[in-house]
């Protein structure tokens, strides 16, 4: 019997990943450079090994931001709890520091409470009606958690068709909370339809309503799921 | 360098929001007296030309998120407005002589009249966002400041930090420790802000700003690396700040501390003896010592290549936050910064 060549596919360019995260902001020639181009690059910097960049310099520079960044919003997360903790406490002593930090919290509340009446006795005219929802957008929710839903939608929406991305946390990289439906009722109004897994992280949720013909924003559904669960 | 299509949509829209938040900010900066000791100096920076990248980023963000160019231009003003209140402040602190092009405020006016017109521009940045009321309502007047509560801690945390190691002389610094300072120094003011103001106005308020802290880190970053680099390597007619400005001032940078780290035990003492005196008394020579070690160690080459990494996480968490959303220009305005940043000349 003859001996056929057995075909062979080509040698690939490469057998591993590319790690190198500077290809995702360097221009197209530096992703590839020629021999002659990296013969270049080392005749203008002089004798190898003195002034060029360590190779996996990039990827370090991107480990060391997310190291101080998430370092930085871990803290900020930590702040944030205790003060919930202090405020929780209110009026059962407590250090100065401690005291000063409520009091702020509490200036804030009273500021809003004042601009809200603000906002009520004086409208702005031409001003944009307030950002809640009204009668326009029912939403139909099914969740085991306590969960809080809420819907801003611009208003001279009637007669498009609309749509939700789906909704992300705090953290870009956890799981999303999925795109609610949105829907018509019969009374020309909107519907919301959402379901909150049981395995959801409790955390804050929020979309982007968009007109599916044109693509533009037209509102933002936020939901925020609780710890605790409706029947603890 | 090849300029890229990316590369040409940015300065088009830089142009174009610069232009818009110009003309806005006339109205704010009126030719009044005293016009020589006050008004006339408080409206120098702003109009020398700047990049306008902070308010074209506040209105690209709320134009993603559905506003309307009058919804989000007091946002854009009051933020400009602010970032030339602290650039008179920081010349000052920094004994720095040049600013875009052009001497410096305190040289030109002293001092006392500098500071007072920087305070000026700092109070004057409040106006546009309280006249927004009218338009956006009290609530989201709110909201704002209570954002521009939270940048001018952070910044003022960033800038003292930076201040305070050149006080005392702190040279081993680690790389965190500089992402840090310039996190809280360049980042939020730069971009979180911008970023997070565009995000409320266009949003009415219920997105969680939170998710815009990554992506104004990693572009903040690297456009703050970028910009020491180019004081030690630029072209001064485009770069508008005296070269090598940061090593007559002492600043701590990323190639001083990298510079610090790999130079051996005689060379570290030499560069702890030549950033101990205050500016005037450090000389010509010794700041070209400096200069050139830097090229011996390869310390320009490595921030380069630190801030193109910080600039691919950018890329990155801008896919995570705005990958959803529908396509346009100023989508791809925000998508082409984090190159924009590190190319820019």
């Amino acid at each position: 019997m003859a001996e056929i060549e057995r075909p062979r596919r080509p040698v690939p360019s490469r057998t591993g990943p590319i790690r190198n995260i500077r290809c995702l902001a360097t221009p197209e020639e530096a992703r590839h450079p020629s021999s002659e181009a990296e013969e270049e690059a080392r005749g203008e910097q002089g004798e190898p090994g003195e002034p060029e960049a360590p190779v996996g310099t990039a990827p370090a520079g991107a480990t060391l931001g997310y190291r101080v960044i998430e370092d930085y919003l871990r803290q900020g997360q930590e702040s944030a709890r205790k003060l919930a903790k202090g405020l929780a406490g209110f009026g059962a002593g407590g250090s100065l520091p401690e005291l000063s930090e409520r009091l702020l919290r509490d200036g804030l509340v009273w500021m809003e409470t004042v601009a809200k009446l603000w906002a009520s006795l004086d409208p702005p005219e031409g001003a944009p009606e307030a950002t809640t929802a009204g009668p326009e957008v029912r939403v139909k929710l099914a969740s085991r958690a306590l969960a809080e839903v809420q819907v801003e939608l611009r208003p001279g929406r009637e007669g498009r068709e609309l749509g939700v991305h789906p909704l992300r946390g705090t953290d870009p990289t956890a799981p999303t909370l999925g795109a609610p439906a949105m829907g018509r009722r019969e009374d020309g109004g909107f519907e919301l339809c959402l379901r909150i897994p049981d395995a959801l992280a409790p955390g804050r949720y929020s979309g982007i309503i968009f007109d599916r013909d044109d693509g533009s924003v037209q509102g933002t559904v936020e939901v925020r799921v609780d710890a605790e669960s409706e029947t603890a | 360098m090849t300029v890229t299509r990316g590369g040409i949509l940015v300065r088009e829209l830089l142009d174009e929001y610069g232009a818009l938040t110009r003309s806005a900010l006339r109205r704010w900066l009126p030719q009044q007296q005293p016009r020589s000791y006050l008004y006339d100096l408080a409206a120098d920076y702003p109009f020398r030309g700047g990049r306008m990248m902070r308010p074209s980023i506040c209105i690209a963000t709320a134009k993603i998120f559905g506003a309307a160019n009058d919804d989000v231009l007091p946002a854009a003003c009051g933020i400009e407005l602010l970032h030339n209140a602290l650039l008179i402040h920081d010349d000052i602190e920094d004994e720095s002589q040049e600013r875009r092009g052009r001497p410096t405020l305190q040289r030109l006016a002293g001092a006392p009249l500098a500071i007072n017109a920087g305070d000026f521009l700092a109070f004057l940045s409040l106006r546009p966002l309280l006249q927004a009321r009218e338009r956006l309502g009290a609530r989201m007047v709110l909201r704002m400041f209570e954002e521009l509560d939270r940048m001018a801690q952070e910044t003022a945390e960033g800038q003292a930090l930076d201040l305070g190691w050149r006080r005392d002389n702190l040279i081993q610094l680690r790389e965190t420790d500089y992402l840090e300072m310039v996190l809280k120094k360049t980042c939020w003011l730069a971009t979180i802000l911008p970023l997070r103001l565009g995000a409320l106005v266009g949003g009415r308020d219920p997105l969680d700003l939170e998710h815009f802290v990554r992506f104004g880190f990693f572009l903040g970053a690297a456009f703050q690396i970028q910009d020491d680099l180019l004081n030690l390597v630029g072209d001064h007619q485009h770069y508008g700040k005296e070269l090598s400005g940061d090593l007559w001032e002492g600043k701590r940078t990323l190639m001083l501390i990298r510079l610090f780290e790999r130079a051996n035990p005689d060379e570290r003492e030499r560069i702890r003896e030549v950033l101990a005196p205050p500016r005037e008394q450090r000389t010509s020579a010794s700041v070209q010592w400096l200069r050139k070690l830097m090229d011996v160690y390869g310390c320009i080459e490595y921030a380069r290549a630190l801030a193109h990494g910080l600039a691919g996480a950018a890329v990155h968490e801008f896919e995570l936050l705005f990958g959803d959303l529908p396509d346009g220009r100023d989508l791809h305005f925000l998508e082409s910064l984090p190159r924009w940043v590190i190319e820019r000349a």
